[in-house]
């Protein structure tokens, strides 16, 4: 599907203005152009031409968290909408890719997350990761390169346990899955993004794998059950895969549309609206790097004493004293039947 | 003339240089992004602007108003743009006011439940504000995350609690509004008992067309001790309307009764999917719970089923249930958006308003949903169209016409809470007879000679003198003979100037409804209106209603052959056109000779109780008077009685609809001894307040009575009966009311254009 494609889809929109208080780049400033409804607008304006310097930027500014799709009540998806448009209207070459970075430094220095991305991109290949199977089922751990990069002994420490409790390695199902993310996209590196995709959906489509059921370290990853994933393919997040083993008191990130949390992992509650831009990606654009820095530094001062748990590893960099889900979970195939 | 578009650039431009003076060069907008993004709202009514601005403050407001009259250009103030009418959009151009940097909490007072603040607030920062306090503000439109006070008070926003409280004008108590030269004043609700007009009324709902609000002062209401959702769930929307009509026919008002119809797919006939009915129930553990077991057996015995849900779970219910409903009929219909907008019947008419709807649906080959307010009879048709289709906006036209045509002859209202704006002004004559439109008119110009605030919005287009009324209107009334009573639509009709409220009593005898209305000074043999033209407070306020905001409608006659007026209607749920009805109460007969009102009735109580306290000193008086207060007791009224003989007693009435007062008469004899309460006792008009203040014309001054021990101590010496009301937040005496002062000369401009006057 292309951006023009997805016009009509926001044609379904009756600017009833019900996504506007989930979009955290709105509330900041209740700025009109900054909302998802007025996205819309300048979506469906630059199907006809050319959006000015001040549309551009509203547009830029989204950080494509997807958090106005829940309260839509047509199911306008205007995160999608401007993926793609910025797809067909900003692609970019790798050489591309590392200008924008240069343009970005002084704005990626205040946001060690959003930096950590910059450097994943910048070596783009996966870690292998081990692959085990238990009840019939393939299970595939998808750490992503940000957490290998962040917490590289929590990644070696539970993959090698893993391999104790018996498995059998394939790494490359894995690694074209990671691949495949999305990471590629939010960095503009639109055609290696679905290159990337057709790659995985080619392994995939390999009969010798049955079952699989890919287990999720980084928020980031669940995005892979937008690709058009056949159905013995199932993309969970870690936890719904691997038993908690103690319980777990914090502040849960949980960005909007991932699966409840375990109770085991909610006991701290839930992050207020405002701080959903956990788990969205970071496009890389001025308006998006600078609304997620603001994000960031509203979040960190509302966090001040608490303890937040995450399954996304830029969040490990941002908020001094956070720890990974992963650090929570035993790892051990077959102890619990995925559900 | 007409202008030419070179000139009014020229103006527009002028204004726009001005206004970045204002307000800072990075808040002043006149790019075609900035245009584009504030010409829409969730209407189907566009309008673009020349130049936007966001003021950031009071003062920067002030001067923009004076910038737009000096430049002559429109000005329109827009909160999140998420009406349903078109009223933040800019119909004729001009400038557009943000006011999303006019977020200021200027005060709160929560002894008493009073929060003021600039118009750009958000409307759930109120609520939780209120929350946190221990507070509630009760007005909840669908948009209450994101939409804003100002916006709520420029269109009277409602929302489901509307039922049981009232739309966003029962909440206010004053507005603090903008004048074309820059000065602001201050429209309070206690101006009628000063001698002045309630102008604070005509404001709230305005759609901004009457000035620019700079501030808005808002009453809470207490936590409820319990609330709960009765979920009803049937087969057939007929079942579910005879349980509504069942509800209201034996007296009982949940605080909200909202409907989601099943899906209606012209050609589909088969189609079809359960109606749900939503009754939100408030108040005393011991209330909802009788209300929840009547509720749940008359769901059962019109063959639905029920589920008593705590609010979060039925706020997680409702949301999954719209969201799953609008999606299948989305994938039914193959269209895949819709178009919403609001209407109201009369309860006791809405069968035939939903079969019109249907009939129409047909016609214009329309699926419709509706997610609605059925308890106050305010449909919100959702038709699904498709916008490919060239055809679609002329066929949602058609059906919104057709539909509100038929309000209008079953005699309901052009909006129960989404407003006039642009979508509905051409049809404002079916509701309203042209010499009412004209006073509309001429109350515009009273606010806004030059027309600059908001134009082209909520009146038609100019009419000529013979424009016939449209026949669906009823005339104004005057008539000798008893009073009238519409039980389902819980109202009275009272057309003869020498109905009492003894007679009112009367024929209301034991029945489920009343009217809860006895005017302090007045007696069962009062008039009922000469006490609404007098402006009499009521004994029992504000619970849950003022006296102004039980008047659904009134009809003035006026002298010199000008025509009479019927002003309002027969339904709670009217935000149409400027709120004229509400000025009689207190017009002192300057409008015209009151000749009959409509009044709203209330359940009657389950249980009440008089509570007196008699011979406490007056200092001890006015401290037990707030601890009771504090204490959050379900008084209807409450306050410290000066009697005539210079005596203090603590006195007010404690009221359920459900259940009996055994628990908080407990509370009240260990916070006062136990001989501090009544038997049981309906009479009010026996109450030590009304017989202190028997026969007398009142005065008063503003204020609570832990504010005013020092005047109701020199009241107490000089042996004058007083009240000093918690629930009017007033003290009452006998004397004559001062004149008013009138100091901007609105309200000598308003009774001139009722004509009543030499």
């Amino acid at each position: 599907m292309t951006w023009v494609e997805l016009v009509d889809d926001l044609s379904r929109c009756t600017d009833c203005g019900l996504c506007l208080s989930a979009c955290p780049t709105f509330v900041t400033d209740r700025l009109e152009g900054e909302s998802p409804r007025g996205r819309v607008h300048l979506l469906r304006l630059a199907v006809d031409g050319t959006p000015d310097d001040i549309a551009t930027a509203h547009l830029a500014g989204c950080l494509e968290c997807g958090a106005c799709h829940e309260p839509c009540p047509t199911g306008v998806r205007v995160a999608v909408a401007r993926r793609l448009h910025r797809a067909g209207t900003d692609g970019l070459d790798r050489p591309g890719f590392e200008r924008r970075a240069e343009d970005l430094a002084v704005l990626l220095a205040e946001d060690a997350g959003t930096a950590l991305v910059v450097t994943a991109l910048r070596a783009p290949v996966a870690p292998p990761a081990p692959n085990g199977r238990f009840g019939g089922t393939t299970v595939v751990p998808v750490w992503g390169p940000l957490l290998c990069s962040v917490a590289p002994h929590l990644v070696t420490t539970f993959a090698a346990r893993l391999g104790e409790s018996g498995v059998a390695w394939d790494p490359a199902l894995a690694a074209a899955l990671e691949r495949a993310g999305g990471l590629l996209g939010d960095g503009g590196l639109f055609d290696e993004h679905d290159a990337a995709v057709a790659a995985a959906l080619e392994l995939v489509a390999d009969p010798g794998h049955g079952e699989v059921t890919v287990a999720v370290f980084d928020w980031l990853y669940l995005r892979l059950r937008e690709l058009p994933l056949p159905p013995s393919v199932r993309i969970l997040p870690a936890y719904d895969v691997f038993p908690v083993v103690e319980e777990v008191s914090g502040v849960w990130d949980h960005p909007p549309g991932a699966d409840p949390p375990p109770t085991a992992l909610a006991a701290g509650g839930y992050l207020p609206a405002r701080h959903y831009a956990a788990g969205s990606p970071v496009p890389l654009t001025a308006p998006a790097v600078r609304a997620a820095n603001r994000l960031v530094v509203a979040k960190r001062e509302w966090l001040s004493g608490r303890r937040l748990v995450t399954m996304d590893a830029r969040s490990l960099v941002r908020f001094p004293g956070a720890r990974h889900v992963a650090e929570y979970l035993k790892p051990a195939l077959g102890a619990r039947e995925p559900a | 003339m007409v202008e030419g578009d070179e000139v009014r650039g020229d103006r527009c431009r002028e204004l726009f240089r001005a206004a970045a003076e204002i307000v800072g060069p990075g808040y002043a907008h006149s790019d075609p992004t900035a245009a584009l993004l504030h010409s829409y709202d969730a209407s189907l009514e566009r309008g673009v602007p020349d130049l936007v601005v966001a003021p950031g403050d009071t003062d920067e407001l002030r001067a923009l108003v004076v910038a737009s009259h000096r430049f002559g250009v429109p000005v329109v103030m827009r909160g999140a743009g998420t009406g349903y009418s078109g009223g933040a959009i800019p119909a004729r151009g001009g400038m557009v006011v943000l006011t999303r940097r006019l977020t200021r909490v200027l005060e709160t007072h929560f002894e008493s439940g009073l929060i003021r603040c600039e118009p750009g607030v958000v409307l759930a920062t109120v609520h939780r504000i209120a929350e946190r306090a221990g507070w509630r503000y009760l007005p909840d439109p669908s948009s209450h995350e994101v939409c804003t006070i100002g916006g709520n008070v420029a269109e009277n926003a409602g929302g489901p609690h509307a039922l049981g409280g009232g739309p966003t004008a029962n909440y206010v108590t004053a507005v603090e509004l903008v004048r074309p030269d820059g000065s602001t004043c201050s429209l309070h609700e206690q101006d009628p008992w000063d001698g002045g007009l309630d102008l604070r009324s005509l404001v709230i709902g305005s759609e901004g067309t009457l000035g620019a609000v700079a501030s808005v002062t808002l009453r809470l209401v207490r936590q409820a001790e319990r609330e709960r959702v009765v979920v009803a769930t049937f087969a057939d929307q007929d079942a579910a309307l005879a349980v509504l009509a069942d509800l209201f026919d034996t007296g009982l008002l949940p605080s909200a009764f909202d409907m989601l119809t099943g899906g209606f797919v012209p050609g589909l006939p088969h189609h079809t999917d359960p109606t749900v009915l939503f009754a939100g129930l408030r108040g005393c553990r011991e209330e909802v719970a009788e209300q929840a077991d009547r509720l749940v057996r008359l769901v059962t015995a019109r063959g639905g089923t029920a589920d008593v849900q705590d609010v979060p779970r039925f706020l997680a219910y409702r949301a999954e249930l719209v969201r799953d409903k609008v999606r299948r009929m989305v994938a039914v219909s193959g269209r895949p958006r819709y178009y919403l907008f609001d209407a109201v019947a009369p309860r006791s008419r809405l069968g035939e308003l939903m079969a019109a709807i249907r009939r129409a649906a047909t016609e214009f080959d329309l699926p419709v949903l509706n997610t609605f307010h059925a308890g106050d009879g305010n449909v919100h048709p959702a038709a699904f169209h498709d916008p490919a289709d060239a055809s679609h906006e002329e066929r949602l036209r058609a059906f919104s016409e057709r539909v509100l045509t038929e309000c209008a002859r079953v005699g309901g209202a052009l909006s129960g809470e989404h407003g006039v704006g642009l979508e509905k002004r051409a049809l404002m004559r079916e509701f309203f007879a042209p010499p009412v439109l004209r006073i509309m008119r001429e109350v515009k110009r009273v606010f806004d000679a030059p027309g600059l605030h908001n134009p082209g919005k909520v009146l038609p287009d100019e009419l000529s003198d013979s424009t016939p009324a449209s026949p669906a209107l009823p005339a104004p009334v005057r008539r000798t003979g008893p009073a009238r009573v519409r039980h389902r639509d819980a109202m009275v009709e009272v057309c003869d100037t020498g109905t009492t409220f003894g007679e009112v009593g009367a024929l209301l005898g034991d029945g489920p409804y009343e009217l809860p209305y006895e005017p302090l000074g007045g007696s069962p043999d009062l008039p009922v209106l000469a006490a609404v033209n007098a402006g009499l407070p009521g004994l029992r306020e504000p619970v849950p209603s003022r006296v102004r905001d039980l008047l659904l409608g009134a009809d003035l006659h006026r002298a010199r052959g000008r025509p009479a007026l019927r002003l309002g209607g027969v339904v709670a749920k009217d935000v149409a056109g400027y709120e004229l009805r509400k000025l009689v109460y207190g017009g002192r007969g300057r409008l015209g000779d009151l000749s009959a009102v409509r009044l709203r009735l209330l359940p009657r109580p389950s249980d009440t109780r008089l509570m007196a306290i008699p011979s406490v000193p007056l200092g001890e008086a006015v401290r037990l008077c707030r601890r009771l207060y504090a204490a959050r007791l379900p008084f209807s009224y409450l306050g410290v009685l000066v009697a005539g003989d210079g005596a203090t007693v603590v006195t007010g009435r404690l009221e359920v609809c459900g259940g009996s007062l055994d628990r908080h008469l407990a509370t009240v004899a260990a916070m006062t001894g136990p001989e501090a309460v009544a038997e049981e006792n309906v009479v009010r008009w026996g109450d030590p307040v009304m017989g202190a203040l028997a026969g007398s014309v009142l005065t008063g001054c503003s204020g609570l009575p832990w504010e005013h021990e020092a005047l109701l101590a020199d009241l107490a010496e000089r042996r004058i009966a007083a009240f000093a009301s918690v629930g009017h937040r007033r003290v009452w005496w006998p004397g004559e009311t001062a004149s008013w002062p009138d100091r901007t000369g609105l309200v000598a401009a308003t009774v001139d254009v009722f004509g009543a006057t030499a």
